[in-house]
């Protein structure tokens, strides 16, 4: 009941990593994603953990606050295990039930698309946990900005990207209050059983979405109200300057993709 | 007898840094059944922390709360608390995020049903407890997410209230009421308490609304509490109330003024409006040949008779506090 959703919250602080461009950022995380999805051995991701790991400890935020961000999706990481070890059939057999195989590579490919997963994610938060929403936002539109001649909004775009990520721990905690909500009046979550427990979560699909929508159109009015024109010009108090740091930043990236693509 | 006992409570967010203090830190309260609790503090000081004890939504980081009969301890994790939370009904600080059925009838037979009622027993509990809320029958076929601000308020208390509970818990629920509505509420609190004996907490931020109604205050600052005593005991130290950042409600500074003014003890002065104005009629000598004062209520030149021609009433006091006293606020020597 009290976990609080950690993802996407920006953790104050002033390390190299704080300080750098949020673009060198942006295209580090795309650099990385290509690197785990190519990742399809142990030692590759072994390097790439090591990578991981290195950096992070680097941006002075507590490590488990970035093994936490990952913690919403152990459901999904552990379905993903359970699928590949039931259903994937090669290597040794290492027990069989029936129809049922568990078979060694079938338990090496789910613990890899496990750690896959894990990595991404813990990895991705030290985009959002070491960016401020504003800096993140110029990024965005920065990055964005080449796709205006095929007549895609930058603008629009990275509002909806930057408002969905700054609502994401929102409704997170407005699903929470709602749990809290039903325990008191006597049916609480933590002692139902597993289906009971995803009939109650479907429960709360609909005054989740009731409120996201109704916290949009607040948000959207509150938005005009101090004169917002979506696609009109407009001038930024901050800008963006390119430093050699962000440049190393990106060669570090560049490097670990060119080393997991010769391995 | 005591209903909710704390000791050396304090509660720590379990996902914030480590950094963070606790929001609730040695926390010792004693509630007694059958009493009217107004909870006070500012942003932050851990009401609704504390107030989520108190059913098992949140369970110690230190020291133990027993509520009614269950006792929680630090480190220990208590589940199956279905029989507590029957009797301790909690209404959340945020209306909207409490409401989760189709209709408000659904969500008003929710609770009931839940602590083993039957359907007909529970649709006739939402009836009542909406009627008791103020609120009318036509609501019950509406989507909780139709309703206005004040109504979804109301429907919040009442899905409460149609459970029954022997301790009624309510986080800020006059927030967002309009006045008649937040009277109203106050004292239908305090008919539950004096009627059936139910002992009611409520947090608010506004002393002024339950400083005649409530029977103890508690003062929190910091996650730690800073005063709990009855009305009398707050007016004998009123510096508590600047300390845990609460404004001093008008009927507190009247009574004080008064008192000050006219020496009579501060336990003597009343507390609602009727009865000051009876207090007023008592004691109107005190007030004559003073500026503010009817020309027809007294002579000017005779201190010693009462608004209605009568000698005063009222004890002896000094002659320098009668000269002069009671004169509208900002004429006197608050200097």
């Amino acid at each position: 009941m009290q976990t609080r959703m950690i993802m996407g919250r920006y953790v104050e602080g002033d390390s190299w990593i704080h300080r750098l461009d949020p673009r060198a950022k942006l295209g580090a995380m795309v650099l990385f994603l290509v690197a785990v999805i190519l990742a399809s051995r142990g030692l590759e991701l072994s390097i790439l953990t090591a990578f991981a790991v290195v950096v992070l400890l680097s941006s002075r935020i507590p490590f488990t606050r970035y093994i936490r961000a990952a913690k919403p999706l152990w459901p999904l990481m552990a379905f993903m295990f359970i699928f590949y070890t039931l259903f994937e059939h090669g290597g040794d057999i290492w027990l069989q039930w029936g129809s049922f195989r568990i078979t060694s590579e079938g338990v090496l490919l789910g613990l890899f698309a496990a750690w896959r997963m894990f990595l991404l994610i813990s990895f991705t938060s030290i985009l959002t946990f070491t960016t401020t929403p504003i800096a993140l936002n110029l990024g965005l539109e920065s990055a964005l900005k080449p796709l205006s001649i095929v007549g895609v909004s930058a603008q629009s775009w990275t509002m909806m990207i930057t408002i969905s990520l700054r609502f994401i721990p929102t409704i997170f905690q407005e699903a929470e209050k709602l749990l809290k909500a039903q325990a008191s009046r006597g049916a609480d979550y933590q002692d139902l059983k597993l289906m009971d427990k995803a009939k109650m979560v479907l429960t709360l699909m609909v005054p989740v979405t009731v409120g996201a929508f109704r916290r949009a159109e607040e948000l959207v009015m509150a938005m005009e109200a101090r004169g917002y024109v979506l696609d009109a010009p407009r001038t930024s108090l901050r800008t963006l300057t390119w430093r050699a740091a962000d440049t190393l930043f990106l060669l570090l990236f560049v490097i670990m993709l060119s080393v997991m693509i010769v391995l | 007898m005591a209903i909710v006992t704390c000791r050396q409570l304090g509660y720590r967010y379990r996902d914030e840094d480590s950094s963070r203090a606790f929001a609730l830190h040695g926390v010792n309260l004693e509630l007694e059944q059958g009493l009217f609790y107004a909870v006070l503090g500012s942003t932050g000081s851990g009401k609704s922390t504390l107030l989520q004890h108190f059913n098992g939504i949140y369970q110690p980081s230190e020291g133990e709360i027993q509520v009614l009969d269950v006792t929680f301890q630090a480190g220990q994790k208590k589940k199956g608390l279905k029989e507590l939370r029957s009797r301790v009904g909690l209404v959340f600080q945020f209306p909207e995020q409490q409401l989760f059925e189709e209709t408000v009838e659904k969500d008003l037979m929710f609770g009931p049903i839940q602590f083993g009622k039957s359907k007909e027993a529970a649709r006739e509990a939402a009836s009542k407890a909406l009627a008791e809320v103020g609120l009318s029958r036509e609501l019950l076929e509406r989507s909780p997410f139709e309703l206005s601000g004040g109504q979804i308020r109301k429907v919040a208390i009442a899905t409460v209230l149609a459970s029954e509970p022997e301790l009624i818990v309510l986080d800020e629920p006059t927030a967002t009421l309009d006045p008649v509505s937040r009277h109203e509420l106050i004292e239908l609190l305090q008919e539950l308490r004096r009627k059936e004996g139910r002992t009611v907490v409520m947090v608010t931020h506004r002393l002024d609304e339950v400083f005649c109604a409530a029977d103890r205050f508690v003062l929190m600052k910091e996650g730690t509490i800073t005063f709990t005593g009855t009305r009398q005991e707050l007016l004998e130290s009123p510096e508590r109330l600047a300390e845990a950042g609460i404004v001093e409600p008008q009927m507190m500074t009247l009574a004080l003024e008064a008192s000050r003014r006219t020496g009579l003890p501060v336990a003597e002065m009343p507390c609602e409006l009727d009865d000051w104005a009876e207090w007023l009629m008592n004691h109107s000598g005190l007030a004559s040949g003073q500026s503010g004062q009817p020309a027809h209520a007294s002579d000017p030149d005779d201190d010693n008779r009462t608004a209605l021609g009568q000698p005063a009433a009222h004890e002896p006091i000094a002659e320098e506090e009668q000269a002069g006293e009671l004169r509208p606020a900002g004429t006197g020597e608050e200097g």
